[in-house]
């Protein structure tokens, strides 16, 4: 902060102001008129509070969270008008500034009043200036002690004169001095941009101790030509790389219940299937996702990138979404890095409770198929064991074929042929079958109302002068989701030709998400420490019937598969902040995180009923009934550290240096088991059911341990099924930072990756044997950003950078795996190689006003060896399936445009309107093995979102209508004749309501998928897989304390 | 029933107590010597038998035999003098792996295949492990030289005792560098040649290549009994696989018996087969699929109440590259009783059926004796792209396209008449079965431009009967190797 002048000390618009404990969510406004203290504005707040500002241009209120509207009234004329939102227990500066002839300029600074030392590193500064006397006689050499996390000192010059200046934010001031008695003063706000002027007179030692609390001995002054242009910078402007950020203000607007809704209001992103994030259309392994700086496993074994429906919104401080790669970010963030991280500080004591109902319209109230195995705790989501593999089972598989069961290498052991006479056999097979055979016949129910309830409570303590904070949230919800009017079919020829399997399909999903977070942490001077602890799971219940015609056999087929899965993901961190020196321009920070996440689905069961005859009833398909067990485990390890210096920072060349180091190890272990059922056919009418119940064919009358006597029990895992893996990943990065003049900013970077992955998998061709896969590759990925802020409203960015794709676990193992979104089989490539990418990036950015904004972006990325999923070339009962591949190159292009501005309804702004849009249009083609072109998989051709949002503060309520759609999107890339599988643009629209009551009471409701549109993928025209998911409905009341 | 589960739980866990106490160390390595193997009866025991070098002994069902190993990449001959057992899946040569856009040359490094040759000597008979995935591969650039005779035929089947099983053990796949339709030939378009890799039926791994004259070997005198184990949900293999085999490959006399898939398949390729006694299989007993253009003649199918179509046959794949073989001399034997289609052709496939007879064997006449379905296969039996030529059939509706009567096809020479099929000799006793003209293909595939018999060379007999037998017929080709009273 340049110096400004100080009024003298014997001036006369001295103002005496007692000091009073702060108000809650206070709000400071300061004034400024050409560049001085506006003090006789009239500032409304909300359209019903006036407040005068003070001879130093500022005026304080209570705030409330939520949105609001700021009026500046000067002689019955409104000069200007403005809204902002602001979050439970946020403290919150503005400044404004009113100039002839331009439009005024808001600055609002937001924070809460317990920060991590970080957070105040990257914070505003403010001042305090001053004189401190005693009888009227200056004094010299006092020290002035500034104290919240770490401490600032100064001492008043001969005139009695001190000037210091912090992070804006509340401290503790101590003035000390050898010959006077101690000056103490809680909580003293440091205004963002503003210095205050404060005088103390000091007593001697010998006066009465009593007089110190009694009688005001601070003076408030004012501050002259205080009036700081750079207050009016945006902090996003200064950002190094281009980044969207959701604070926790805009997150509590938009209502979201967890990130995946959350993160489709930031420009370009999007997201599939409601759990999966897509960055200017890059998705899966082109995005990494961090919490915390940790990087978070999938908990789906089927994709890359991690279930956000994991994470409910209330858990989180701010998501931030970087689209362009820096060498502190994880090497593969070619798409760009998403970043959750989660609230730990509150303000004060306080908490929010929320309730919420829904219903889908035609699913809620109506009987659904269901799955009849059900247990005491489904409503928590916590199987009771009603779906647990028998472990009789498990026992009798393994007896039968042990080298199967226990995942031993066939290559290591040799058993005899037989190891059981047939008898034994025959007796233990038939065991088996009697604990399989319940369970199978789907049951009905009706479809509850969806039900939510989240509270989340935290407090802060000190404990001496350090802070002691806590937040803790938890969150329950349940209700059903379903997909309706569904189609799936194949094609007689790859490239489409004639509908081979015509199925209509109807699902319905019940599930219960319960999560919570516990975050505790201690500031203490120069360091913070947190601690979080975060346990997310969700539970699906799912049953989708199919009816139709399965092409092959031609025969009229009805067929249903129940699916249970609970995922969960649990995790410890520890993170740490500290400053290293006394002037805290050398700071580090580090994590450790050990992280838990696994999917336990136990008794997926399928079944299957043809019309075999036309003169005779279904008949089961034994060979399609089965139950499958799964269970996968990920440990994640992940430790890191970075450094911080600033070498200098004088305004015309401010530099930095980061280093940083990390370090994840990752294991996997994934096992299954798949049981059914066979017979011999000798007895003609067995597997005839009239009523389509599985139980009338496998029953405890028919299991037998002889396939020619009845139904026997048959093991029809395959070592391919499990496997386990690892992986390890040891990073180092440097960045340096030369920021010139405010105006040029250099920013070049280097990262340094040494990866190295193993699969164990069992080879299904040849002799089933071990067959260990992995990549031991390093790199080096270097990065170069270029800033110029060639005006105060505009600015340009250019950034050239190196990253890198790897393929997973799964992609690299010999082994073939099932895809249950487009029921396909899918094989891994143990060829696979690491690719690189190239990525070119130029953003223009303008800033109209605090609140509306224009950006243009150009992106262009190119692909050293992509990796693609291609349609496999394949014959027979291998048809329909899918492998990856490194494709010969790739590249995209694209450009993005977001914007946002805000009509103010009237002058008090307590009514106005926004719009936010941002769209992009992605060019992509790919060069696979063999010359062959096509779009890139996972691109959306076009992305567009549309916010408007009408805030009416008057009456404390808020609309706001989104929509989002994207152009097709590549699932699958066919070679030759064969045609690509395209997912169809899909349209939705939501809306959300909002009403606040008595300030502490807000009433929400929500409308989703209003248009109802159809989710498609086609493949060469024709429909492959289609369906609707209907209309969601949602009331709910939050109650803040 | 939840006391009979407790009791069954218990006296199980008490059963294996040991070996599932110790199941989670997956490293123990559980060794128990080839020689010294646990039979049936729990005690050591059996006939010794003298084995090659190559393969490891063992006892099953207290007999001694000989362990084909997993994996051939050597000459070795299975001689008649000992029983041969296959534990689980064997693999003859390395061609299943991707190849390089060069026939015979791997993908990787770029090395040249293996060519391994598993000889087979006449008489001989291989046991593969009872309910398992056990089956022999040949792959690309490998052959299998099974060398029977009608006096000592080659027999696969499970090791159980009798051959009457079915889906007991996996089958025979051979692979080959036959055309496939799934591939691109760019060379045709005078592109440069890219690979051919075709992941294929039954997990065998890739097949395919750009030389539809490739020979995998020879399979003369071969019995496949009791196969088609259905090693994962749904997904059996059949009797035999012929994967993009070539014309070079001799098939004559083989049988398929009580195949809980198809009898024989053939995916693309162009393998001539003749004298096949497909009886008892449970799908299909001939399935053609994605590009198939070879030759078929002497065909005896018998189908049983289990069985599904005699013929299912498709293009899938390329829909411009058309499975399009030719069948001659076929006897088509459906259980009858409400069965409705004895030949399924569909997914755009082409074919001809020359001289042959569809009838039941019940004394029924089919309802249905060849359904046409899918758009794209009306198109090609308008287009002569399937024919019927010189056929005997009892059926009650001789044709139907999707599901409705129709008349797409030349029913110049098909006979409709009860069926006359000689339960013994399985030859036709019908009038219009006997005194035909040797086919003219030079004739015949003027004017059906799919068909490619003229190209046969010397492989087609020409004969003057339809069916499978010649009627009054000296001596029965089936007698004598074939599984007893499968006929």
């Amino acid at each position: 902060m340049k110096t400004s002048l100080i009024n003298g000390l014997a001036a006369s618009a001295l103002v005496l102001s007692a000091f009073s404990a702060l108000a809650d969510d206070e709000l400071v406004i300061y004034v400024y008129k050409d560049g001085k203290a506006a003090s006789d504005i009239t500032v409304r707040l909300d359209g019903e509070t006036d407040k005068q500002t003070l001879s130093g241009g500022s005026a304080t209120f209570d705030l409330e969270a939520g949105g609001h509207s700021v009026q500046l009234i000067q002689n019955g004329t409104t000069i200007h008008s403005f809204r902002f939102d602001s979050a439970q227990g946020q403290l919150t500066d503005i400044n404004v500034a009113i100039e002839e002839g331009t439009s005024p300029k808001v600055a609002v600074e937001s924070f809460y009043k317990t920060e991590t030392a970080a957070e105040k590193r990257s914070a505003p500064n403010g001042s305090i200036k001053g004189r401190v006397t005693s009888g009227g006689v200056p004094v010299a050499n006092a020290t002035i002690t500034l104290t919240s996390d770490s401490a600032v000192s100064t001492t008043t010059d001969a005139d009695g004169n001190y000037d210091v200046e912090v992070a804006r934010g509340v401290y503790n001031l101590t003035i000390s001095h050898p010959d006077m008695k101690l000056v103490e003063l809680d909580d003293v706000r440091v205004i963002s941009n503003v210095a205050k002027g404060l005088n103390f007179t000091m007593n001697g030692r010998s006066s009465t101790p009593s007089l110190n609390i009694a009688t005001p001995q601070i003076e408030e002054v004012t501050v002259l030509a205080q009036y700081n242009p750079n207050a009016f910078e945006e902090s996003e402007r200064f950002s190094a790389n281009v980044i969207d950020t959701l604070g926790i203000e805009q997150l509590a607007r938009f209502g979201d219940s967890d990130i995946a809704g959350s993160v489709i209001r930031l420009p370009s992103v999007t997201v599939q299937d409601d759990s999966f994030v897509f960055i200017r259309g890059l998705g899966g392994r082109y995005v990494t996702t961090t919490l915390n700086g940790a990087t978070l496993p999938s908990t789906n074994p089927n994709r890359r990138s991690v279930p956000l429906d994991l994470f409910p919104s209330n858990i989180v401080s701010q998501l931030d979404v970087k689209k362009t790669f820096l060498s502190s970010l994880p090497g593969e963030s070619t798409g760009g890095n998403l970043e959750i991280n989660t609230r730990t500080f509150p303000d004060e004591g306080a908490g929010k409770f929320s309730i919420k109902t829904g219903f889908v319209a035609g699913l809620t109230g109506d009987t659904v198929a269901s799955d009849p195995a059900n247990g005491d705790f489904d409503f928590l989501g916590f199987d009771d064991g009603s779906r647990r593999e028998p472990a009789a089972v498990e026992a009798i598989a393994t007896l039968l074929d042990p080298v199967l069961a226990l995942g031993l290498n066939p290559g290591d052991v040799e058993l005899p042929a037989q190891l059981f006479s047939q008898d034994v056999d025959e007796s233990l097979r038939e065991a088996a079958g009697f604990f399989l055979v319940d369970d199978f016949d789907l049951d009905e129910t009706t479809a509850t109302p969806n039900v939510s309830i989240s509270g989340n409570y935290g407090d802060l303590f000190y404990v001496g002068d350090n802070e002691l904070g806590y937040f803790a949230a938890l969150n329950y919800k349940t209700g059903y989701e379903q997909k309706e009017d569904g189609i799936s079919r194949s094609f007689s020829t790859l490239g489409g030709g004639d509908v081979e399997d015509d199925f209509r399909f109807d699902e319905n999903t019940f599930s219960v998400n319960i999560s919570g977070l516990l975050s505790v942490g201690y500031n203490l001077g120069s360091s913070s420490f947190v601690s979080n602890t975060v346990i997310s799971r969700v539970t699906e219940n799912q049953v989708r019937v199919s009816e139709g015609v399965e092409g092959d056999s031609g025969e009229e087929s009805f067929q249903y598969t129940i699916d249970y899965e609970e995922r969960q993901y649990v995790s410890q961190q520890f993170v740490g902040e500290h400053f290293l020196n006394e002037s805290g321009n050398l700071s580090t920070d580090w994590q450790f995180t050990v992280s838990q996440a696994t999917r336990y689905a136990p008794d997926r069961r399928e079944v299957q009923f043809n019309l075999e005859q036309p003169n005779e009833p279904f008949r089961l398909q034994l060979s399609e009934t089965i139950r499958r067990y799964d269970e996968l485990e990920d440990f994640n390890y992940d430790v890191s550290n970075n450094y911080e210096w600033l070498i200098s920072s004088d305004g015309s060349v401010d530099q930095t240096l980061n280093f940083g180091l990390q370090y994840i190890y990752r294991e996997r272990d994934s096992e299954s088991s798949t049981y059914g059922f066979r017979h011999n056919d000798s007895i003609p009418d067995l597997t005839i059911s009239e009523d389509l119940l599985v139980s009338d064919v496998i029953n405890d009358a028919n299991v037998s341990g002889n396939p020619t006597d009845g139904i026997q029990f048959f093991d029809r895992t395959l070592p391919s099924d499990s496997y386990e893996s690892d992986l390890t990943l040891s990073t180092a990065y440097l960045s340096y930072d030369l920021f010139l003049d405010s105006k040029y900013q250099f920013i070049l970077g280097a990262r340094y990756e040494d990866f190295e992955l193993n699969t164990d998998t069992f080879l299904l061709t040849g002799t089933q044997e071990l067959d260990p896969a992995g990549i031991d590759e390093d790199i080096f990925l270097p990065s170069l950003a270029f800033n110029w802020y060639y005006s105060d409203k505009q600015q340009i960015r250019f950034a050239l950078a190196k990253t890198i794709s790897r393929p997973d676990f799964k992609e690299v193992s010999n082994a073939t795996f099932f895809d249950k979104e487009l029921n396909v089989r899918v094989r891994g490539n143990p060829d696979l190689e690491e690719s690189e990418v190239l990525n070119a990036d130029i953003r223009w950015e303008y800033y109209w006003s605090d609140t509306e904004n224009i950006s243009v972006a150009i992106f262009y990325k190119d692909f050293d060896n992509p990796i693609e999923r291609v349609i496999l070339d394949a014959s027979g009962t291998a048809g329909n399936s899918r492998t990856f591949e490194n494709g010969e190159s790739a590249d995209l292009i694209g450009i993005e445009v977001d914007t946002r501005i805000e009509f103010p309804l009237n002058s008090a702004y307590t009514q106005s309107v926004f719009v936010a849009t941002n769209a992009s249009l992605v060019d992509s083609e790919i060069e696979l093995e063999g010359g062959e072109t096509s779009d890139l998989e996972g691109v959306p051709d076009y992305t567009f979102n549309l916010v408007v949002g009408w805030d009416d503060l008057e009456n404390n309520q808020e609309l706001t209508v989104l929509f989002n759609q994207s152009g097709d999107t590549k699932k699958d890339s066919g070679r030759g004749n064969q045609g690509d599988v395209i997912l169809e643009p899909f349209s939705d629209l939501n809306i959300n309501y909002k009403k606040t009551f008595a300030g502490d009471l807000t009433f929400t409701a929500k409308v989703k998928n209003l248009l109802d549109s159809e989710v498609e993928f086609s493949q060469g025209g024709g429909t492959f897989q289609s369906y609707k998911k209907g209309i969601e409905f949602e009331a709910g009341i939050d109650w803040s304390f | 029933m939840e006391i009979k589960k407790l009791m069954l739980a218990t006296v199980i866990f008490g059963a294996v107590g040991g070996l599932y106490g110790c199941s989670g160390d997956e490293d123990a390595t559980i060794t128990i010597e080839g020689d010294t193997v646990v039979g049936n009866n729990g005690g050591n025991g059996g006939t010794s038998v003298d084995c090659p070098d190559f393969a490891l002994e063992v006892t099953v069902n207290n007999t001694g035999m000989c362990q084909v190993p997993a994996t051939i990449m050597e000459n070795v001959t299975l001689t008649s003098d000992v029983p041969w057992f296959m534990a689980s899946r064997v693999t003859v040569g390395n061609g299943n792996q991707e190849m390089s856009a060069t026939d015979g040359i791997l993908d990787a490094d770029d090395t040249p295949v293996a060519e391994v040759v598993l000889t087979i000597e006449a008489g001989t008979e291989v046991f593969a492990q009872n309910d398992s995935f056990a089956n022999l591969i040949i792959t690309r650039g490998s052959q299998i030289m099974a060398m029977g005779t009608a006096a000592e035929p080659i027999v696969f089947s499970s090791a159980d005792a009798d051959l009457e099983g079915s889906g007991e053990w996996g089958g025979l796949i051979l692979h080959g560098y036959g055309l496939h339709n799934v591939c691109d030939y760019p060379e045709d378009m005078g592109g440069m040649p890219v690979d051919c890799n075709i992941d294929s039926e039954g997990e065998s791994g890739f097949a395919g290549g750009h030389d539809n004259t490739d020979s995998s070997g020879v399979l003369n005198y071969v019995v496949v009994a009791e196969a088609g184990f259905e090693f994962s949900v749904g997904n059996e293999i059949n009797g035999i696989s012929f994967v993009a085999v070539g014309s070079g490959t001799e098939v004559d006399f083989i049988q398929v018996h009580n195949n809980a898939d198809d009898g024989v398949e053939f995916y693309g390729g162009a393998v001539n087969a003749s004298h096949l006694v497909l009886t008892g299989n449970q799908d299909e007993s001939i399935d053609w699929d994605e590009g198939y253009v070879g030759n078929i003649q002497f065909a005896l199918v018998i189908q049983n109440d289990g069985s599904d179509h005699a013929i299912e046959a498709d293009t899938l794949g390329n829909p411009t590259f058309l499975s399009a073989p030719t069948v001659v001399n076929a006897t088509f034997l459906g259980a009858g009783d409400g069965f409705s289609e004895l030949h399924r052709l569909k997914d755009s496939t082409g074919g001809f059926i020359h001289n042959s007879v569809l009838t039941s064997a019940s004394g029924m006449p089919l309802d249905v004796c060849v359904a046409l379905e899918d758009a794209d296969t009306l198109t090609n039996a308008m287009n002569e792209a399937i024919a019927y030529n010189n056929v005997i059939a009892d059926c009650t509706e001789f044709e139907t396209s999707d599901g409705t009567p129709s008349m797409l096809l030349d029913r110049a020479t098909v006979t409709l008449t009860a069926g006359l099929v000689d339960e013994t000799t399985y030859a036709s006793a019908a009038a219009a079965a006997d005194g035909l003209m040797p086919i003219d293909f030079t004739a015949f595939d003027a004017t059906h431009p799919e068909s490619m018999a003229s190209q046969a060379g010397d492989f087609f007999e020409d004969t003057d009967y339809a069916g499978a037998v010649e009627p009054g017929a000296a001596t029965l080709w089936f007698e004598g190797w074939t599984v007893e009273d499968s006929l």
